[in-house]
């Protein structure tokens, strides 16, 4: 038992020395990107570009607002996918699947966005129940890079890679939560630091899983503190709705209730063959 | 530190190499994993999760550790920034995501490699943390305390090669922060297995084994071997020796049955009384039960029983074959139905007896039923080549032999889209080493088993012939190495090389032999034990042969200088084709006596040039030793410098570019660029495993890398590793020059194959374009555009930002044209073809921050190519104007879908009876009346088009004439729909005149430009 005391005061104390350096290493971040209190009083952003997967290049725009509220609508072939946290429901339209209906995530897609914050996780870190943990120095793309354990309140781990002469990160590693790729190291790269109203941010960012590069965006327009209501981010309900979603919704009606009548028609019949 | 630099900088400037050291970050040039999976390789460890069965951990002999969740259907490797060697997995079974890794293979055959302790991980695989015990080596087992999971207890088996380390039972009881060594009886003995008593965990039984490999011989057994027993968590240990015989020991397997503690088996490897014991009293006294080969067999390499988790009277006994018993080990049945033999591992489910894991010499294989059949997992790629070499056919074909796993070879580029299991083929059995195509006739292979088994393979009828030299009258016995040599020459295509003592050449493609060398060995009578090796249990299988040729190189610039070193020590070198050999060793600085010569290069660049690696490790040495002489041997220079570590298994130097030199370790692939002078490991997606070959494919400028545990790897296109000379390495930017980009016509994938089979990758089908950055690419813009020949921009790339080397990969597909909607499911698939790139000059220009960069990049068709170029661009035109109607349609389309939108809104009757004549006319152009699947519903001109454009991208030769035929009349009719659509137009612009007149918005609609860039 007393062995047991003294190493966890001895990790401790390794860790109370470490946190020191990650905190400087933070310190330096956040002066290069503007400033906490700069970064502290931006409320809302809507960013534009392009993204690119699997060699084919989709517009994409991406509003977020505080505390976690978080859309993102891609353009595929003049059709909308959308992907949004209104702060209690991740919710989606994707045609691509099948249906222009927006449908609900699971409780647990929404628990995983709904840890997802605007503010960054690093602003007030122990405030909010993370850890920060210095383990040593990489090379990333040919960059030495401090590498940045961020342990969440949620006990969620990401790995930041801290440029060392830059002090920016270049690239972060986070754990896929669900589905069949459950588990895998999913690779962030950040670039194209752009500064806009004082505030540094990456407008280029690619996602590799085992080295290989699936997603890429590149942001070309930032609207810093743009107006945007909640219900922007809303699981769209009939009285929410602007003049344009109403023009989109009216035809995805149209096609649900064809849909409907279908199904019913086959639902006729099989009941008919049954009885026969 | 400076003074060795410069020392070794003065020492290449007087050589005329590079004299400043070139060391960039490798960035995004990335090795290619081919597998191949088919064979797999050696197992070494399985452990699961009792409650969940379909999730096990795999841990190979060189080849990392590999999760499953579904039972095998698909693996992730989850160790691949660590030690490849493993020795044991034990999960957790209370907190399944802790999971122990003791690094090290504890199967001590005389390929095996080297751990560097225990590592852990608390969330499944995802991080680890090591936790010591790096002097160990080898870790044969782990045990948790399953009522206090931060006590472990580890068998330290040791180091092989040596005395000493870390060696016996070691013991954490927090969590391997700090380790009480328990028990250890000798630098010699080492613990070979370890239980744990399955109600008290502080009852263990050890079984400590003394034992030691030499280059030349193998000793298990000793006086240090015996059975220990503490019952007070490894405070007290007592030898346990009633009813074992009585004579000196070797190695043991040891465990208790889960489901009884007071039964325990035991296998004894001795003189008299070897085979299997057992315990009725919990492990104080054994009795005989059974010596039959199953379980008495090569004790080093199959020591390991399992006992069923439920029933104590079932039995698995590692070995040759799987030996089961449901009797308590009075007899044995041998599992059949196909498994590899030499089996190492095996886990049986708790929650379920008849699912049955285990591992091989080749592979991991599964049972539903208890252990009579057994389904191979397809999909490991842990594949232990020993040599491997290229031919130069299109596209080239791999050749490499395998630890127990014969020869095989397998193309670089499969046909379906992948390199498949399928695609590989075997030329010979027994354990494969060196293998070479013949270098003009594409039949002929060469191949070899274990002690200069030699023989000639015809692919054509897939026949071989031993081609072995014999001794002549007179001549001495030749003694061969298990991994004899075999050299092909550039300079005559029929000659091939072999050697024992003597070095052999043929110019006959084997058939008959010319002695051209005296026996080149130290031929020291007391390194030829070989008969006498294996200690209790004699195991003579060629293994230990010694003072023989390991290593030979015919000089590729002048054919009478031949190069041979052997496994005691000596380097050899003629330079009149074999009439006179001089022993060169001695002048190599620093390089201990004896120390085995693992490989030899002649430069292809010059004839006094040639690279050596020498492998002191089993003599104990694990140091490196790489060095090369540009006077036939008369001097030499070390290589080693930092950036490089491991045991060196081979050196090549590359064919163009005499300062690239590539060099493989027991810990990975080693590059350097400034001719020896600095190294970097090469980590891109290569795993630090054994690379025991390298070959280069000079056509395909193609390094072929073969791994001793995960396979082949490409480096497909050196180009860029070539061109980083010291006069680019301060450029902010700068292209590497690659060659012609060849356009290939994909073939037919092979689908519906599910899960469960490897399948490698193909070299990119991408033009690649390649720069070098002096930094990383941070803050600030920057863009990658290709541009044609006539300037447009034909794409825009997301740029490499990596310091050192990037690659960016330009899909030669255009994208699919804009289509207007269907419902009809040919015509869907029409309009998501995408056409292809044209062959042709593009320039790359890249917009970083203010500065701008320019290359031309160029695109070539197959040389191969079936189809001329005429009628390559007859289909080209006829599906560009397809494309064009398809974009223009569906502009139309679009545009009436705006005007009906607005004008039917509208509260002026002719305008919104417009609008609804608009509507009608639209509904004519498509076809929406279908499911996508069955019901096609009735065609209209898009589905038309579409269909015919569907059919024409498929072919890129010549179209049929009833399709040019038909591409006429759509566009003739199309063209009535444009004048249709006019005439609307005209219409609304008319109305629109009116609107504004009134104040009212106007109907808008999109031009084609608009409608594009939409």
């Amino acid at each position: 038992m007393k062995k047991l005391l003294s190493v966890s005061l001895f990790s401790l104390l390794v860790f109370a020395v470490q946190a020191q350096t990650a905190d400087e290493i933070l310190t330096n971040y956040f002066e290069t990107i503007g400033g906490v209190d700069a970064w502290k009083s931006l409320k809302s952003m809507k960013m534009e570009g392009t993204s690119s997967m699997q060699g084919m290049e989709f517009p994409i725009t991406v509003y977020s607002k505080r505390p976690n509220f978080e859309k993102v609508e891609i353009s595929v072939q003049g059709m909308q996918i959308v992907q949004a946290f209104d702060g209690e429901n991740a919710w989606s339209i994707n045609p691509m699947m099948g249906s222009t209906e927006p449908a609900k995530a699971t409780a647990e897609e929404s628990a995983e966005a709904a840890k997802r914050t605007f503010e960054d996780a690093f602003i007030d870190y122990a405030e909010k129940g993370h850890t920060v943990e210095l383990l040593g120095t990489e090379e990333i793309e040919g960059t030495q890079a401090h590498k940045i354990r961020l342990t969440k309140k949620s006990g969620d781990e990401e790995f930041y890679y801290f440029d060392a002469e830059n002090h920016v990160p270049i690239m972060m590693r986070s754990f896929a939560a669900a589905g069949p790729m459950k588990g895998q190291a999913v690779e962030t790269y950040l670039s194209d630091y752009e500064e806009h109203e004082g505030l540094i941010m990456p407008m280029s960012m690619e996602q590799r899983i085992n080295g290989q590069t699936f997603m890429q965006g590149t942001m070309t327009s930032v609207e810093l503190n743009a107006e945007l209501a909640d219900n922007v981010f809303t699981f769209p309900a009939a009285e929410q709705v602007t003049d344009e979603e109403d023009e989109m919704k009216e035809g995805m009606k149209k096609e649900g209730a064809e849909m409907k009548e279908k199904s019913e028609k086959i639902k006729k019949k099989a009941k008919e063959k049954g009885s026969n | 530190m400076k003074v060795c630099f410069t020392y070794l900088l003065c020492l290449l400037s007087v050589c005329g190499l590079a004299q400043e050291p070139v060391n960039i970050s490798f960035g995004a040039l990335r090795a290619r994993s081919i597998g191949p999976a088919v064979m797999s390789g050696r197992i070494s460890t399985v452990d699961g999760v009792h409650r969940e069965p379909n999730l096990f951990y795999i841990g190979a002999a060189n080849g990392g550790v590999w999760k499953t969740r579904s039972g095998g259907a698909s693996f992730d490797p989850i160790f691949d920034d660590y030690t490849q060697s493993i020795g044991h997995i034990t999960i957790d079974q209370a907190h399944p995501d802790t999971v122990w890794v003791g690094t090290g293979e504890p199967w001590v055959r005389n390929s095996v490699s080297v751990g560097d302790g225990i590592y852990v991980t608390l969330n499944g695989g995802r991080t680890w943390a090591k936790k010591g015990l790096e002097l160990s080596e080898r870790i044969a087992k782990i045990q948790i305390d399953p009522n206090n999971p931060s006590t472990v207890y580890v068998a330290a088996q040791g180091p092989l090669w040596n005395t000493g380390g870390q060696r016996g039972v070691y013991k954490t009881e927090d969590f391997g922060d700090t380790w009480q060594h328990v028990l250890s009886v000798d630098d010699k003995t080492g613990c070979a297995d370890l239980t744990m008593h399955p109600e008290n965990p502080n009852i263990l039984i050890a079984a400590m084994w003394d034992h030691q490999r030499y280059p030349d011989f193998f000793r298990s057994g000793g006086a240090g071997s015996g059975l220990y027993m503490t019952t007070d968590g490894g405070e007290n240990w007592r030898k346990i020796t009633t009813g074992l015989p009585s004579g000196e020991l070797g190695r043991m397997a040891v465990e208790f049955a889960p489901s009884n503690g007071e039964v325990v088996y035991l296998t004894v490897e001795a003189a008299e009384g070897k085979g299997l014991y057992k315990s009725y009293d919990g492990g104080q006294s054994f009795e005989f039960v059974n010596g039959e080969f199953g379980v008495t067999v090569r004790p080093f390499y199959f020591s390991r029983l399992t006992v069923d988790p439920t029933d104590e009277n079932k039995i698995y006994k590692c070995g040759l074959n799987l030996s089961i018993s449901e009797d308590g080990g009075e007899g044995f049945r041998q599992v059949g139905s196909g498994v590899h033999s030499d089996i190492h591992a095996i886990w049986v489910s708790k929650s379920n007896s008849d699912y049955v894991v285990i591992g091989t010499d080749g592979g991991g294989y599964r049972s539903l039923d208890g252990g009579y059949l057994f389904e191979m997992f397809m999909n490991l790629p842990l594949s232990q080549f020993y040599h491997i070499s290229v031919d130069n056919d299109t596209p080239f074909n791999v050749y490499g032999g395998l630890q127990d796993n014969g020869t095989w070879f397998g193309p670089s580029r499969g046909s379906s889209g992948m390199i498949r299991n399928s695609d590989w083929d075997i030329t010979n059995w027994g354990d494969g080493f060196y293998s070479f195509r013949h270098p003009t006739k594409k039949e002929i292979v060469y191949a070899e088993s274990q002690g200069g088994n030699l023989v000639r393979f015809n692919k054509f009828d897939g026949q071989r012939k031993d081609i072995k030299p014999l001794p002549e009258e007179g001549e001495p016995k030749y003694r061969f190495n298990w991994n004899s040599p075999i050299a092909i020459s550039t300079h005559q295509p029929d000659r091939i090389y072999f050697a024992s003592q003597f070095l052999f050449r043929s110019e006959d493609m084997g058939d008959s032999w010319d002695r051209i060398s005296p026996d080149l060995t130290t031929n020291d009578p007391e390194r030829q034990r070989q008969r006498e090796s294996g200690g209790i249990s004699i195991d003579n299988s060629t293994a230990e042969n010694n003072t023989t040729i390991y290593a030979v190189c015919e000089s590729p610039v002048d054919e009478n200088v031949i190069w041979a070193g052997t496994d005691d020590g000596n380097l050899q070198v003629t330079q009149n084709g074999g009439a006179d050999w001089q022993n060169v060793v001695q002048n190599i600085d620093g390089l201990p006596r004896g120390t085995w010569c693992s490989y030899v290069e002649a430069s292809p660049h010059d004839a006094a040039t040639a690279f050596v690696t020498f492998d002191g490790h089993k003599g104990g040495d694990q140091d490196i030793y790489v060095y090369r002489t540009n006077d036939y041997g008369q001097s030499w220079t070390s290589l080693v410098g930092d950036g490089i570590k491991g045991y060196a298994h081979v050196i090549r130097q590359d064919p163009e570019v005499a300062s690239l030199l590539y060099a493989g370790t027991e810990f990975g692939l080693y590059i350097s660029l400034d001719a020896g002078l600095s190294w970097r490991r090469f980590k891109n997606n290569l795993p630090a495993t054994s690379v025991r070959a390298i070959d280069i494919q000079e056509e395909e400028s193609t390094l072929a890398i073969g791994t001793h545990g995960r396979g082949i790897y490409f480096i497909d296109n050196l180009g860029p590793l070539r061109q980083s000379s010291s006069e680019i390495k301060d450029s902010i930017l700068h292209f590497y020059d690659l060659p012609p980009t060849v356009v290939r016509l994909p073939r037919m994938s092979r689908p519906f194959g599910g899960a469960g089979n490897f399948a490698g990758g193909n070299p990119s089908a991408s033009a690649e374009i390649a720069y070098y950055m002096k930094k990383r690419h941070t803050f600030g813009k920057m863009r990658l555009e290709v541009f044609d020949q006539d300037g447009n921009l034909v794409k825009e790339l997301p740029a490499g930002k990596s310091a050192g080397i990037n690659i960016v990969q330009l899909p030669l597909r255009l994208p699919p044209p804009k289509s207007a909607p269907t419902k009809n499911r040919m015509a869907l698939f029409g309009s998501l073809m995408t056409p292809a790139l044209t062959e042709g000059e593009y320039t790359v220009r890249i917009t970083k921050g203010k500065r701008t960069f320019e290359h031309q990049i160029a695109l070539k068709p197959d040389e191969n190519s079936l189809y001329s170029k005429e009628e390559r661009m007859l289909q080209q035109k006829v599906l560009k104007d397809l494309y064009d109607m398809t974009e223009q349609l569906a502009h139309v389309y679009g545009a009436l879908e705006e005007m009906e939108q607005q004008a039917t809104k509208l509260e002026e009757p002719t305008i919104k009876s417009f609008g609804e004549e608009v509507a009608k006319y639209k509904a004519t152009l498509v076809s929406l009346d279908g499911d996508f699947y069955v019901n096609e519903g009735e065609e209209a001109i898009r589905e038309e088009i579409s269909q015919l454009y569907l059919g024409v991208s498929t072919y890129p030769g010549k179209p049929s004439d009833r399709q040019i035929q038909k591409a006429a009349m759509l566009a003739e009719a199309f063209s009535e729909v444009k004048s249709t659509y006019a005439d609307f137009e005209s219409r609304a612009k008319a109305h629109n005149k009116k609107l504004l007149a009134e104040g009212k918005k106007p109907l808008v609609w999109k031009t084609f430009e608009q409608f594009k860039k939409a």
